[in-house]
């Protein structure tokens, strides 16, 4: 089932072009990566997607009452609002404390509950932001940059507890990050932008096309065909094991 | 006591109890200086009242109303920032009302009375307006309150998860605009945002969370009032002024307390 359709997407702020002509599809169960520099119109991408700012050109087609849970960029955090961490994921939905135990574990928030969200660092935020995100069941989630700041160690586990995520509650996954050895093992999808779109595909023929090697280098192209192979191989060797 | 004296604090908590809700948010949602503007323009709806002979408060809730809401679309442009905008809108507005008052002979002194408020002259009437007035916003405030604050806290998780946002943002300069031209009689056009800004901003000092912030906020509004009001009574001060240095007063005593 299509969640969200894009097509021919293109934004133009003044004489400058953000992005030029990217079309992508995404489904119950996918997982897109959207990876690229520095001012690729990644983030402006996510933006388009969901309603924060209108494109120059192309259209958007999603369902009416689509669930979204967006992580963005930037988390605000406002010294004249005491509002605790707790409180601002209970705005979100009463939920039973047992319902996100375990999530809120998962992502080291458990601790930061009593704690004003104006004293939470960077990273504490992005955790703070992907619970609440995760936690309303959303159909869609758009995660832009959610473990910038997060530190190296927690990484891993938590890309993996997003795709599980994914697997498990069937919501289509739009991720832009820059770890993309780890998330490229996860994704079904990736997108290599650079305003326009350079190269789109499963990361198995993403990962060996000239554009990701150019937008990347060579050291990191050459590990992450690595990475894909012996998740691959990984992959199977469970699969034999189950069977 | 007098019974004017009492009408004057059955007014002042009656604006007090809306000023603390709509001076918090109006802390959260950086628009002290809209409100600011809005207060300014509304001296042009006064003069505008005073000169085709309309009731004064009803030419400045209008104004206010207009003002707000052209204000409000203005700043979801972005080549200009919102101090900019408000700054134009804002004096603007008040250089447009002192113009008008060359057509204005006859009565300056109920000028006066607009600008700094006239709160021991209110009548029963006045105070049951305020509190009617009180009460359905606070419901409005009440029914709305999830979807107002996570607008506040993060409007773009807000709206990619489907509160209406900018309905949100209109909804708030239009109340922001009708407490502004209510609060014209008691304190005053000019002195009105001191009792939105300063007890929200000294409420902060105790609060532990948005609900308490705004409770807080009201009862410290409240305070202000009746110290301005017994300053008014006892040392012949204007009422108008005397609740905005009651409540400066309170401001500067928050800070005392250590957080």
């Amino acid at each position: 089932m299509r969640l969200i359709e894009a097509q021919s997407i293109s934004v133009r702020r003044g004489t400058r072009t953000l992005l030029k002509d990217v079309s992508i599809a995404v489904g119950r169960g996918d997982f897109l990566l959207i990876a690229g520099p520095n001012g690729a119109g990644k983030s402006t991408l996510a933006r388009v997607l969901l309603g924060l700012e209108p494109p120059s050109g192309g259209s958007i087609e999603r369902p009416r009452k689509l669930a979204i849970g967006y992580v963005p960029q930037q988390v605000r955090r406002d010294p004249t609002l005491p509002l605790s961490t707790g409180g601002f994921l209970r705005l979100a939905r009463d939920v039973a404390p047992e319902e996100t135990r375990a999530l809120y574990g998962a992502l080291g928030v458990d601790k930061l509950l009593p704690r004003p969200m104006a004293n939470l660092s960077g990273g504490e935020l992005r955790r703070v932001a992907l619970a609440r995100a995760l936690m309303q069941q959303p159909d869609l989630l758009v995660l832009d940059e959610p473990l910038a700041g997060v530190d190296a160690a927690s990484q891993e586990p938590i890309y993996n507890l997003i795709a599980e995520h994914g697997r498990r509650t069937g919501a289509g996954i739009v991720l832009i990050a820059h770890e993309v050895l780890i998330s490229i093992k996860l994704a079904r999808q990736v997108l290599c932008l650079d305003t326009a779109p350079l190269a789109l595909g499963p990361p198995t023929e993403v990962v060996a096309s000239a554009a990701f090697e150019r937008l990347f280098g060579s050291v990191i192209a050459a590990a992450a065909v690595t990475e894909l192979a012996t998740e691959r191989h990984a992959a199977s060797q469970r699969l034999a094991a189950d069977g | 006591m007098d019974e004017f004296v009492l009408r004057a604090a059955a007014g002042g908590v009656g604006i007090a109890l809306i000023a603390g809700p709509v001076g918090a948010l109006m802390l959260w949602r950086r628009m002290t200086f809209f409100g600011a503007a809005i207060a300014e323009s509304a001296v042009l709806g006064v003069t505008l009242g005073l000169i085709t002979g309309l009731p004064p408060v009803l030419g400045a809730m209008a104004t206010c109303l207009v003002l707000a809401l052209i204000l409000e679309s203005l700043l979801q442009r972005r080549e200009l920032a919102g101090d900019t905008l408000i700054g134009i809108v804002g004096h603007g507005a008040l250089a447009l009302a002192l113009v008008l008052l060359v057509y204005l002979t006859r009565v300056r002194v109920d000028l006066m009375g607009y600008l700094f408020g006239d709160i021991l002259a209110v009548s029963w009437r006045e105070v049951g307006v305020t509190f009617g007035f009180a009460v359905l916003s606070l419901g409005a405030l009440a029914i709305g309150w999830r979807r107002i604050l996570t607008a506040t806290v993060e409007p773009d998780i807000a709206k990619a998860e489907g509160v209406p946002v900018r309905r949100v943002s209109i909804a708030y300069a239009v109340l922001l605009a009708l407490v502004i031209a209510l609060g014209l009689k008691l304190v005053g056009a000019l002195l009105i945002i001191s009792l939105l800004v300063m007890p929200a901003a000294a409420a902060r000092a105790f609060a532990r969370s948005p609900a308490q912030m705004i409770v807080i906020a009201t009862v410290i509004a409240s305070i202000a009032v009746v110290i301005g009001i017994a300053l008014s009574a006892w040392f012949d001060w204007p009422a108008g002024p005397a609740i905005a240095v009651g409540a400066v007063a309170l401001f500067f005593a928050s800070l005392l307390i250590p957080r």
